[in-house]
This record gives C-alpha cells, structure tokens and sequence, in this order.
C-alpha cells in the first residue's frame, strides 16, 4: 500500500479540483471511495476467515467419490472349498435390544419373546427385561423372519440394531474345518466379528483385511467328499459303538487335506453350548488335528521304511520273531505267534511287535530319532487351524533305547492323525516330505526324507496288508488299496493301558502303483459284537469303516478303477446298476 | 475503453459465477446419483449374497441326502460305487421303438440315426443282456 501513500485523510480542497501537480492527484471524492473499497476488503477477508474457521472446527467429511463405505463389499471373507461352494458367508441381520424401562408389561413380553425363540426361557428373558439398568441385549443376531415376528408384536421398548451375521451353509459338515466367529466390540449399529476357531480363527486377519475381503479363502476342501466320508464315519460309530470317530484324506502329492472328520462334531450356526466333562470329549475338539493318540502298528510301517532306507535291512532280511524280545526289565512279546523268522515284508504284514522293535535297534536310536524329526513328529502340524499350532506331539522326555522299540511299534509317541497322514503321504509321493494344508493348491514339495526306491518297496508292502494282512476288508476291486492297521490300548489317566479301550486305526493309500490319497480312519473305543467273541482289533472295525469310505470316496474323486485280472463279475454289475 | 474493460470483467465474471453454478449443483446431483446408485449395489449385493447364502443351504450335501432319503422310493438313487465306472462300449442302446414308420416313437425316433454303431459297439449289444426296459412317462419333459 506504500505506493498509494501519502494517504489524504483530510480533504483539502473544493470538488472536482485537482490537488497538486508533484503527480499525485487527491480529489474529494478519494476519501469516498477509498473507504468503499476498505470495507469491502473487510467484508471479503472476514468472509473468507470466517468459512477457514467454520471448516477448521467442521468434522472431517469423507470424500464421496473415494468408494469404501457403502459400496456393499462384505465386512468379512468368504470361505469357499476346492469348488466353490460356500463354507462361511455373511448375511445381513439384526440384534434385539431393549429399554427395560419403556416396557410396561416386562412379563407379557417375556412371554412372547420366549414363544419366538425356543432357546430362551422366560424367566431369564423376565429377569433381563425387569432389571434396573437403562439397555439390555435380549439376543443376537436374529433373523429378519424373527425380527418380523417381533415388530408384529408392537411391544415398545424393543429396539433392533442392524448387524453382520456370519453363517456356514454346510452346517456340522465342515464344522471343525471351519471353526466358528465371536463378536467383539459391539454396539447397536455394528459388531465386529473375530474368527475364534479353525480357519476363521488362523485366517482371522486375512479375513478381516479389507483390501482381500473381496476375494473367498480357498480351501482344499471338497465339500462332497467332506460329506461322503462324514457319512461313512458316522455309520461306522454307530456300528461299533464308538466314542468317536476321525477321518483324514490328503493328496499325497501336494499335502492338500481334501477332507477332514471328527466325530461327534457340532453345528457352528449354533452357539455353543457349554461343555462340562473331558476336554476331548467336547464336540468342538478336532480330534484329526488336535487329538493326539498313540496310533500304535501304524507305526510299523514308517520303522520298516526307516531301516530300508538306513540300509539297517533289506527287503529279505530275516529277523527273528519266534520268541519274545527281551530289553532290560522289559519284555516285548506279540499278540499271536509268529513264525521263528520273518522278512521285513512279512513282519508288516503279519504286524509283528518284536519283528519293529529289533528293526528300531538295528537302526539304532539316533538316526530312528532323526527320521522322526524329519516326518514331522517333533513339531506342532503345519495345518492352518488356530487350534492346531498347540497340538504338538507328546514324545517322550528322554528318547532312549526303550523309547525307540516301543515307538516302532506305535506306543510312547502320541501324534494326530493328520501328522500319521502326512508321514504316510510322504512314503506315498516317493518320498518327499509332505506338509498338511488346507488352502487350495497345497505346499511345494518338501525335502527329499525317502529315497524313491524305499518309497516304492514300502508301497508294495502295505499292499501286501491288504492283499493277505490285517487290511483284507478294503481289497478293493481296482483301486490297489495298500494299509496298515494299528490298534493301541488306550492310556489311562491315572497311569498304565486299559485293557478293554483300544484307539484302532487304519492307515491307507490308494492307489498303490499310483499313489494318489492317503485316507487315516481312527475309531476311538469301537467294539464290534457281530461275531461270537467281541472284538476290538482295528482289522474289524477301522479297517471295514475304511473299505466302506474309499468305495464312496474314490469315485467321488475321479479316481477310475484300475482294469482287474481277476473275473469279478463287474460286467454283471455294471449291466444291473444301470 | 476502461468501462468497456470493465464491463466486459463484470461479465465474465457474472458467466464464470453462472458457470460455477451450474457445475455446483450438476456435481450435487451426479453426487447423489452416485449416492443412490452405491446403496441400490449394496442392496442388490445384499440380495445377491442371501441367495448365493440360500443356494448354498439348499444344496448343502447334508440336506440334499436327507431329501434323497426320504424320496429315494421315487427317485431310486444310490450312492456312486467304483461298480459305476465301465467302457462306454459297454453301455446297451435303448430297445428301438416298435414302428420306426410311425409318429407315436416319441422323442427316440431318430435314435439310430444320431448315433453312430461301431462294430465293437454292435457285437456288444448283442452280447449283453438288455435290462427290463422302463416305462417312461415322456410327458414328463
């Protein structure tokens, strides 16, 4: 402003004259304007200083165009299986809340309230409804059929907050598979869900990370296959009177779990009741991941692989198993006689303690110990369930010489199935290291453990269980079916083995000159009464639950039966099942 | 010449004022259309993911092995066995209808004509024992 000074602030001459001649020129009517245009610099630059403070103190405002809120992408992931068919999915629903003070009549509304939802009694319904605090959840999430129901009543003092509801259309079938979700942090508009269990509990993050929410987890589930062999197991349970029942499938190649039982298992639409009695009892114990048994002559089969890949024997080794193998205080002996000398073949097939036991020793403890670490069994599952990281195996404190014969035979170590079904799809692949998953794809393949050779010498025995062994009840047409039974006294808590409580397991591959799946059934406590004496050997309850679920099974998978020598008949049967 | 400036300053701002107008109150609308367009996608994302929700219920294996079972008298459905798998040399034609000629054949008269026989095919059919034909009730399709 120094250019248009000296300011005249005071008029000087008459109007309309000029004032001076130095250049500067001051008529009356200056002041005027002057004062014009002061004021309408005021009124510009308060205007403008009073939007910046009205904007300072406004609340922060979204831009509109950026997308996110509202563009109605879901809140959570979706689980999907190896096809595409909905494991978890969101649905829009609503909580009931309500103002106990607004309602005149706590118990008419008590009463209709029970009417609507069966899982509620009225005196607690009562009992929230009268109490003296200002707000009070009366349940959540309701369905919009319930929430219907409600409205039609026109009690005041009912409130609904709108909320995200997280369901699992395949119900108890995949329940274990895919855990369960807890709200946290809500309030009346919104609650946030946080996964609580199995993958919604490992992939809670994932799920929850907005920028992947759009796209579905993938499992390696097979939906139909999960149900197929959920079916099979449940009849088998109920055959033999189980306590429960795990079974385990898994691509040998890509350690992909493609399904996965537990029994008895619960339906994680529901809220879960509380459990009272022995953890692994509860429905919600995953008994293929988190369960850890002895798996008992299962076992066998990885001791043989480990002396022939040690070279502690070849395939014709005879080893003696006619007497009872003596170890300090301690006698291993068999079940049934065994001829004087075996060969390793026959030691598997016949299922021969003292025939493992004497193979544990030739190998020797360290490197046996190795394997062992090397197929896993030191470590907790690589499966991608929350539960599953706590579920190491139990190995002994102290790994001696002892340890080592009774682990070779299946006692003193206790893993869960799925670690036996990795350890099998490890021989199964040829030998290289297979880690469980169950996202869709599988694992790269791990570290070479087994030399090819071994792996293929080891496939033909187990199918030689099955051919003339303990598995004869799943020699099925074509499918090359190669196992290993295992049954093993159940540990009593307060020390030793019950005599009468076995876990019977069996432990297969098909097919062998192919090997494609290895499946892990294992009936806990199954009692087969059909015959004259009551049995309890795997090779009569696990092993018919296991020829039953691969006949569902591998057709379900694709798996074509291999052309058969022999005349089965499977022309007459094809012509009548048309 | 100056109040021709300024005249013509005043009107370019009047326009520039009009014009900022006009581009206000379309933006608001365009904003708006955004708006309702945003909540009609959820809605109809809403929409889209209660029936893929339902779909999925209704096709849980569970659910459609419970409804099986309980019209399995109609429906006469097994589970599939390692016995369904066979050469498709293997499979017996349909009996042909009674009179080729003649227009009641229904929907199998040009039956033979479709499908082309190899003699594999042929020497099979004669060897396999055909099964009890079937009523079929074509109104059905």
């Amino acid at each position: 402003m120094s250019d248009v000074a000296p300011l005249p602030l005071q008029p000087t001459r008459g109007h309309g004259q000029a004032a001076s001649r130095n250049g500067v020129t001051t008529r009356p009517r200056d002041d005027w304007r002057l004062i014009v245009v002061m004021l309408a610099m005021l009124l510009v630059y308060s205007a403008v200083g009073l939007r910046m403070g009205l904007m300072a103190m406004d609340e922060p405002v979204e831009p509109q165009l950026a997308g996110g809120a509202g563009s109605g992408a879901p809140e959570r992931g979706e689980i999907v299986d190896r096809n595409g068919n909905l494991l978890a999915a969101n649905l829009p629903a609503f909580s009931l809340y309500a103002h106990p003070h607004a309602i005149k009549d706590p118990a008419a509304v008590a009463k209709n309230l029970a009417a609507i939802f069966p899982d509620m009694t009225e005196q607690t319904l009562l009992k929230s409804l009268s109490s003296a605090s200002s707000f009070v959840w009366v349940k959540r999430p309701i369905t919009p059929r319930q929430r219907q129901l409600i409205l039609d009543l026109g009690h005041p003092g009912l409130k609904f907050g709108s909320r995200t509801m997280r369901i699992y259309p395949a119900g108890s079938t995949a329940a274990h598979i895919v855990g369960g979700v807890r709200a946290v942090n809500e309030d009346v508009r919104f609650a946030e869900l946080v996964g609580s269990g199995g993958v919604e509990g490992f992939f809670d993050e994932r799920l929850r990370n907005p920028a992947r929410v759009g796209a579905p987890l993938e499992l390696s589930i097979d939906l139909t296959v999960q149900a197929a062999l959920r079916d099979v197991l449940a009849a088998g349970m109920a055959e033999f009177t189980a306590k429960g029942a795990t079974g385990v499938l898994m691509d040998v190649n890509t350690g992909e779990v493609v399904a996965m039982v537990s029994l008895p298992d619960f339906d994680p639409n529901r809220d879960p009741k509380p459990f009272t009695g022995n953890a692994d009892e509860n429905p919600r114990f995953n008994r293929a991941a988190q369960g850890r048994y002895e798996l008992g002559s299962t076992f066998k089969v990885l001791t043989a692989a480990i002396a022939l890949e040690t070279g502690a024997v070849g395939s014709d080794t005879l080893l003696e198993t006619g007497s009872a193998l003596l170890y300090g205080r301690h006698r291993i002996r068999d079940m049934h006689r065994m001829p004087p000398e075996m060969t390793v073949t026959d030691i598997i097939v016949r299922s021969s303690n003292v025939g493992a036991a004497r193979m544990a020793l030739r190998i020797g403890t360290p490197r046996f110990k190795d394997y062992f670490k090397r197929l896993g069994f030191f470590e907790p599952l690589s499966l991608e369930l929350a539960e599953a990281r706590n579920a190491a195996p139990l190995l002994p404190h102290k790994w001696t010489d002892l340890s080592s014969v009774t682990i070779s035979f299946g006692h003193g170590l206790a893993a869960s199935p799925v670690h036996l079904a990795a350890a099998f799809a490890t021989l199964a692949n040829g030998g290289n290291r297979v880690r469980a998953t169950l996202i869709k794809g599988g694992a790269e393949p791990g570290e070479r453990v087994f030399s090819p050779e071994t792996a293929r010498k080891m496939m033909q025995m187990i199918r030689e269980v099955v051919r003339r062994g303990t598995g004869r009840r799943t020699d099925i047409p074509g499918y090359d079916v190669g196992g290993k039974t295992g049954t093993a006294d159940k540990y009593r808590p307060e020390g030793g083995y019950y005599k009468d409580r076995v876990i019977a397991t069996f432990a297969s591959v098909f097919p062998t000159s192919n090997p494609k799946y290895v499946l892990t059934i294992s009936l806990d406590e199954p009692v087969d009464r059909s015959g004259k004496e009551i049995k309890r050997e795997a090779s009569r309850t696990a092993v018919p639950v296991a020829a039953a679920a691969i006949q569902r099974i591998a057709p379900l998978l694709g798996l074509r039966p291999l052309p058969v020598s022999k005349p089965v008949g499977i022309g007459a049967v094809a012509v009548g099942g048309l | 010449m100056n109040r021709l400036g300024f005249a013509l300053a005043i009107l370019a701002a009047v326009a520039t004022a009009a014009w900022a107008y006009n581009i206000n109150y379309r933006t608001k609308t365009a904003l708006s259309r955004v708006n309702d367009l945003r909540s009609q996608i959820a809605t109809e994302r809403e929409d889209v993911e209660v029936l893929r929700v339902e779909w999925a219920y209704l096709n849980a294996p569970e659910r459609l092995a419970r409804l099986v079972a309980r019209h399995n008298d109609q429906l006469g459905l097994e589970p599939m066995t390692p016995q369904g798998f066979d050469d498709v040399a293997e499979i017996p034609f349909r009996p042909r209808p009674q009179e080729p000629g003649s227009d009641d054949a229904g929907p199998m008269k040009n039956f033979d004509v479709v499908l082309v026989v190899s003699e594999r095919t042929a020497l099979v059919v004669e060897r396999v024992p055909m099964p009890a034909p079937r009523p079929i009730d074509w109104s059905l399709q």
